[in-house]
């Protein structure tokens, strides 16, 4: 378990990461989302060493997060970046013997790597004279090479076509059930949604939400209802424990506060006219991340 | 994994990117080829038809002994002179060599030279057997007829031993110079190269999350400077072997005696500025922002280059030798010209160990406050102050 307390860091005068604490788990995907200049990067960063908090903790299966176990993890920045003119596989080991694996290991690790992601037979070629998608490829590869015990990619699927995404998802998954905690950040709330099993949700360097998707879901708000009765739906305004949304001719989008509101509302429909829909509106990730991130939006 | 076993992943990298570039094999081959040229054309150069020598024979036999040499070879005038005058003749250059034939064998003088094809010249006639009546009947005895008939002995001597010629040691000093010149000059700017390549290139992001800032800057700085110092030994190998080969002996034992001077003044000079260098690379977030960002450091290695060469008057030249960006230039040179003490070169390569010691940290910390800074270029002062922002 990755554990963040109360981690601030400033540039100048502004504040890009402001008492940021969540955790990530072992074994799971935890998709870290927010704005551009959310403070994502910065975060990682000092999760790496690369950047020193002005306060704050990072710990790693509860003991201080220090070099040898920095070592042990995999990072896949923003900013893609390896040897143009050094050959894949030679870069790979390289920087595997880096992170501390043995040139035995590491070579096997890079091999292995290239063959999954379909790129044994470019092992030789350098960097630059790779696809695009191929070099992307590499770089992931470059993040998994020396077996690492956590991972950290930011915007990891950014760049990728489709049938890339399916496959690096299906990799992460793999990795994260063998124990491994990955974070990874994207502006792709679809994705994160499909993907993970718990989100940060970082705005103005701030944490507004975080937890598993479903809890969030629930979280703070009340049930959603759409609700579809003929003739018209009017009525609906009168009903005690039911919050109108919206009405429009017989379509409602109500709110409930518990479940025997929802019976009320469902035994008055049916004494009203036809009811030809009732059913639960489950909140989108993107519409959580809004609610989320409106109301804080300006804390200065 | 020790931060030391990282520092040499780092470094073999380096070496090995260098070896397997084409322009840099084919830049030290050529570097290579002119090093051996310039010693071994001169030598080559002057074979053109026999030599001409007037030779002062100071006996009958030798007079004689002159006489039969055959002029395919050489082509010698005999002299008969006063063997009292003959070093006067040797030091006038009326005589190129005088010969005399005594019981331990044949005795050549030069002035500060006996021509090698003139000795043996000499030496072979005298093994000729048809000489033997005719040396006898000059007055040589049985003993010495038999002598003569066995391989010769031929025992050289000089009026004046001069050693090493002395135009030569002046430009020695000069090669020494110049060539810590290039070789700094060139890698110097191989490790700018190398760190502002990591910054274009982004790969630096993921390398400061494997391995701490510092061993990437001692990695690069270390294996370019074994290169440059392998660059340099394979030069002076070279040199000295052309040199044996063209039968400089005075000179082969010169250049030995004080290369490995040479070689600790190299280290350190090269030490000098080498993080400065990583730091001057680091300011850069483009290859095309280096020249601008180098240029101080392409000053530090210039001018006092040209201050070497043309600083000659004392005893500026002796302080020059002192200080730590000028010694590495100046006191091998006075080191070859029998100018400077041994402990005159250690005091000199301590103060420059010591200024080595501040620069390398110095270089550190300007090199991991702007490793990581990717917008534009960074200045000495935003660097300096920006330490305390740097990774670790």
């Amino acid at each position: 378990m990755l554990t963040l307390t109360d981690v601030t860091k400033s540039f100048g005068e502004r504040r890009a990461v402001d008492g940021v604490s969540f955790s990530v788990p072992p074994g799971s995907l935890t998709g870290f989302v927010g704005a551009n200049g959310a403070g994502k990067t910065t975060t990682m960063r000092i999760v790496l060493g690369i950047a020193r908090p002005d306060r704050g903790t990072v710990t790693w299966r509860g003991a201080p997060l220090d070099d040898d176990a920095r070592r042990r993890i995999g990072y896949m920045p923003e900013e893609r970046g390896l040897y143009p003119d050094m050959p894949v596989r030679a870069q790979l080991v390289h920087l595997a013997r880096l992170h501390g694996v043995p040139a035995e290991r590491a070579r096997a690790s890079a091999d292995a790597l290239l063959a999954r992601l379909g790129l044994a037979e470019r092992a030789g070629d350098v960097v630059s004279a790779l696809s695009l998608g191929n070099q992307q490829r590499a770089q992931i590869a470059a993040a998994l090479v020396h077996e690492p015990e956590l991972l950290l990619l930011d915007e990891p699927f950014s760049g990728l076509d489709p049938v890339a995404v399916d496959g690096l998802v299906e990799l992460l998954r793999e990795v994260a059930a063998t124990g491994v905690p990955v974070l990874f950040s994207s502006h792709q709330l679809e994705l994160v949604e499909r993907l993970c099993d718990a989100v940060v949700v970082l705005s103005h360097g701030r944490v507004v939400a975080a937890g598993g998707v479903e809890e969030l879901r629930r979280q703070g708000r009340r049930l959603r209802l759409r609700l579809v009765v003929e003739p018209d739906a009017g009525w609906v305004r009168d009903v005690p424990g039911v919050h109108v949304v919206d009405v429009d001719g017989p379509v409602a989008l109500l709110e409930v506060d518990d479940a025997d509101a929802q019976q009320r509302l469902l035994h008055l429909a049916l004494q009203h006219g036809t009811v030809t829909e009732l059913r639960p509106l489950v909140p989108t990730l993107a519409e959580l991340y809004r609610s989320a991130t409106e109301p804080a939006g300006s804390p200065a | 994994m020790s931060t030391w076993s990282a520092v040499r992943l780092v470094a073999g990298r380096e070496v090995g990117e260098k070896l397997r570039s084409r322009a840099f094999v084919l830049g030290t081959l050529l570097f290579l080829v002119l090093v051996a040229a310039s010693v071994a054309l001169p030598a080559l150069l002057s074979d053109d038809g026999p030599e001409e020598y007037d030779v002062a024979a100071l006996s009958p036999a030798a007079l004689t002994l002159v006489e039969a040499v055959p002029d395919d070879e050489v082509d010698l005038t005999p002299r008969e002179v006063d063997p009292a005058q003959v070093e006067v003749l040797l030091e006038d250059e009326d005589v190129d060599a005088a010969v005399d034939v005594t019981p331990g064998g044949l005795v050549v003088t030069g002035y500060d030279e006996v021509p090698d094809d003139l000795r043996d010249a000499l030496a072979g006639t005298a093994q000729l057997g048809g000489l033997t009546s005719a040396l006898a009947d000059a007055g040589a005895g049985p003993d010495e007829v038999q002598r003569l008939l066995s391989p010769v002995d031929v025992t050289e001597r000089l009026v004046d031993d001069p050693g090493v010629d002395p135009a030569v040691v002046p430009v020695l000093g000069i090669a020494f110079g110049l060539l810590f010149f290039f070789v700094v000059y060139q890698f110097g700017f191989a490790i700018a190269q190398a760190v502002v390549k990591e910054k274009e290139s982004r790969v630096v992001e993921v390398l400061v999350s494997a391995v701490p800032v510092r061993t990437l800057l001692y990695g690069k700085v270390l294996g370019l400077g074994a290169l440059a110092l392998g660059q340099v030994v394979l030069l002076a190998v070279v040199a000295l072997a052309g040199a044996s080969l063209t039968g400089e002996s005075e000179l082969v034992s010169l250049l030995a005696r004080n290369s490995a001077w040479f070689l600790l003044f190299f280290a350190l000079g090269f030490a000098l500025l080498a993080c400065l260098w990583a730091a001057a690379g680091a300011f850069a977030s483009r290859t095309e922002d280096l020249q601008s960002t180098t240029m101080p450091l392409q000053l530090l290695v210039i001018v006092p280059f040209f201050a070497s060469v043309y600083v000659t008057s004392e005893p500026v030249r002796t302080v020059l030798s002192y200080l730590p960006l000028t010694s590495p230039l100046v006191m091998p040179a006075r080191l070859v010209e029998g100018d400077a003490q041994a402990w005159e070169a250690v005091v000199a390569a301590v103060l420059l160990l010591a200024a080595a010691a501040v620069t390398v940290r110095v270089g550190e910390r300007l090199y991991r406050s702007s490793l990581l800074r990717t917008r534009g270029t960074t200045s000495v002062a935003q660097a300096w102050a920006g330490s305390a922002e740097a990774p670790r």
